[in-house]
């Protein structure tokens, strides 16, 4: 038994050391793996600069060398790094208007090596075809959000035109006697008007003024924007918020929209809606809720640009009130408590 | 088009004798500057105005008055005011409860599309958002003197104008029956779902209105 001692002790070495370096590659090809992602995210997973710029990490890799083709939107890129051989590693990537053919070449590799090889290849390809997915992916919401904005914008652009055009009409041709009542007209419309080609520039605009901040009474604010609307409201509290007095108008503007959206939706449910202004050291806190209101049903994507509840609306009304109270110093939060209406909580800097 | 004889048209409150002052025009528009500002240039050419500001409130205000001679309506309506859908739905309404009123659609929805749809569900005429005031008022004036003559006809001569839209591969018998159920609708809301008066107008018995009832589906409500 002794005898054996030798042999059991050179099996047990042997064992030691090749799991021991079997680790050692793996850890080396698993930072290879790594340096690859980071270098794509560093890229900003952008497929052809990937493809420029992988050769180092693969040879690092113990790969012999790289050829690729792209046709890239129906423009052609190919390289070739490295040196090429009878042995590779092939495999064609197709999505939409990206197809791309890579070859990775590599030596007579036998077992271990060769199952190192397979991983890190296979991890190569698999970030080369979600970059080609991430590009694909914004191209696609771009243009969807670019034809929705246009439509949105276009349904307003002409009502604001006709308006315009029809008012100019009526001043040029007034009948005798009539001008008082185009007069009175002209008093209701205009506000309106003015509102509407506010939340227009708004709309077309991601930047949150920060100029011409001033002190403005939030509960005159929020009744003259419920007033536009028709909306009735019950307003507790008031206070004075710095802010710039657009972007408040087009933040209340915004969050009676949902509302009122809820309201056109639902007509036989009569809103109720009520508001608390709380006076802090340093903010002003206004709660908006609607007690009849339902309960929200996607509180995670309420925030979320170009997404409406039914697929009709613009979707970007919450994100652009949000941007606009975040630019002002604030903070907006939306309260899905259950079963419960959902409530809407600002917080804006107060006027010392 | 066909033509119905009618011998009961005392209910309908004719109109074309009056002056045209009294036109009533309903204007369904879901904003509320440009529904203020058509308002003024319509009142200042004499039409009388009521407002709408979606499909239900329109639906409410024509059952309240049928005598409406003249809708102008915005197809983009809530809740979804950016495509042709509820002002589609108000056109559809318009037509299966049989109102008289003619629809003049004034939108900035896409023309081509826009235009096509509307006409073919029963639209007068067609204008698309920015129109000159009078472009729209001629348009007004056009519908509500063919809302008159029609009011006329019907009450001097018994004709009605019955709306069908037919394709020619369906052959004869879907035309029919499109006829079929679009006069018996229409006398009967005439006679407020009076059985009898509608079968004694139709020259019919009582018991054939009860089967176009039934195949039809008309219920009272319907309009």
């Amino acid at each position: 038994m002794a005898s054996l001692y030798p042999y059991l002790i050179l099996i047990g070495s042997s064992i030691i050391l090749a799991t021991g370096w079997l680790l050692g590659q793996a850890r080396r090809r698993a930072h290879i793996i790594n340096e690859l992602v980071s270098l794509n995210e560093k890229l900003g997973f952008d497929l052809p600069n990937l493809l420029r710029h992988c050769w180092e990490p693969l040879e690092k890799a113990g790969f012999k060398g790289i050829s690729w083709h792209l046709d890239w939107f129906g423009s052609s890129l190919s390289k070739t790094e490295g040196s090429q051989g009878d042995v590779f590693i092939h495999r064609k990537l197709e999505v939409d208007d990206i197809t791309l053919s890579v070859k990775l070449y590599d030596g007579n590799r036998r077992f271990e090596q060769r199952y190192f090889s397979t991983v890190l290849s296979e991890s190569f390809f698999l970030l080369l075809y979600t970059d080609m997915w991430v590009k694909l992916g914004t191209v696609q919401g771009a243009f969807a959000q670019t034809a929705k904005l246009s439509v949105f914008l276009q349904h307003d652009m002409k009502n604001i035109v006709q308006l315009i055009s029809l008012v100019s009409e009526q001043l040029e041709n007034t009948p005798a006697g009539k001008e008082e009542k185009l007069l009175d007209s002209l008093r209701s419309v205009m506000p309106i008007l003015h509102e509407r080609s506010e939340r227009f520039l708004s709309t077309l605009s991601n930047n949150a003024p920060t100029e011409n901040m001033k002190p403005v009474n939030i509960s005159e604010a929020l009744r003259k924007t419920a007033d536009i609307h028709n909306l009735k409201i019950d307003i507790q509290g008031s206070g004075q918020v710095l802010i710039n007095e657009q972007s408040l108008n087009s933040i209340c503007d915004n969050l009676f929209g949902n509302y009122i959206d809820q309201n056109r939706r639902n007509p036989e449910i009569d809103l109720e809606i009520e508001i608390c202004i709380i006076d802090s050291d340093t903010d002003l806190e206004i709660s908006i809720k609607d007690h009849n209101g339902k309960p929200c049903m996607w509180p995670e994507r309420l925030f979320e640009p170009f997404w409406s509840e039914k697929g009709d609306g613009l979707g970007i009304g919450l994100y652009h009130a949000r941007q606009l109270v975040q630019g002002a110093g604030g903070t907006l939060q939306a309260i899905t408590p259950g079963n419960d209406p959902m409530e809407f909580v600002i917080t804006l800097p107060k006027s010392v | 088009m066909i033509d119905e004889t009618s011998d009961n048209a005392a209910e309908i409150d004719l109109q074309s004798d009056e002056p045209q002052s009294l036109a009533k025009i309903l204007l369904v528009e879901d904003d509320p500057a440009l529904r203020l500002v058509l308002r003024n240039v319509l009142e200042m050419n004499d039409y009388a105005i009521l407002e709408a500001d979606s499909k239900a409130s329109a639906e409410i205000i024509l059952k309240d008055d049928p005598n409406i001679a003249a809708l102008v309506l915005d197809l983009g309506l809530p809740p979804s005011p950016h495509t042709t859908t509820e002002g589609l739905a108000v056109i559809k309404m318009v037509v299966a409860q049989l109102h008289r009123a003619k629809i003049v659609v004034l939108t900035g929805q896409d023309e081509e599309s826009s235009a096509l749809a509307a006409i073919k569900e029963g639209a007068f005429d067609f204008l698309s958002k920015p129109s000159r005031s009078a472009d729209i008022l001629n348009a007004v004036q056009r519908a509500v003197l063919f809302y008159r003559k029609e009011l006329t006809l019907e009450v001097e001569e018994g004709l009605t104008r019955l709306q069908i839209n037919a394709k020619v591969s369906d052959g004869l018998k879907a035309v029919r029956e499109e006829a079929e159920e679009k006069l018996v609708r229409h006398v009967l809301k005439d006679t407020q779902f009076n059985v009898y008066q509608s079968a004694a107008r139709l020259g019919l018995k009582r018991e054939s209105i009860y089967y176009f009832l039934k195949k039809f589906g008309i219920k009272r409500d319907d309009g």
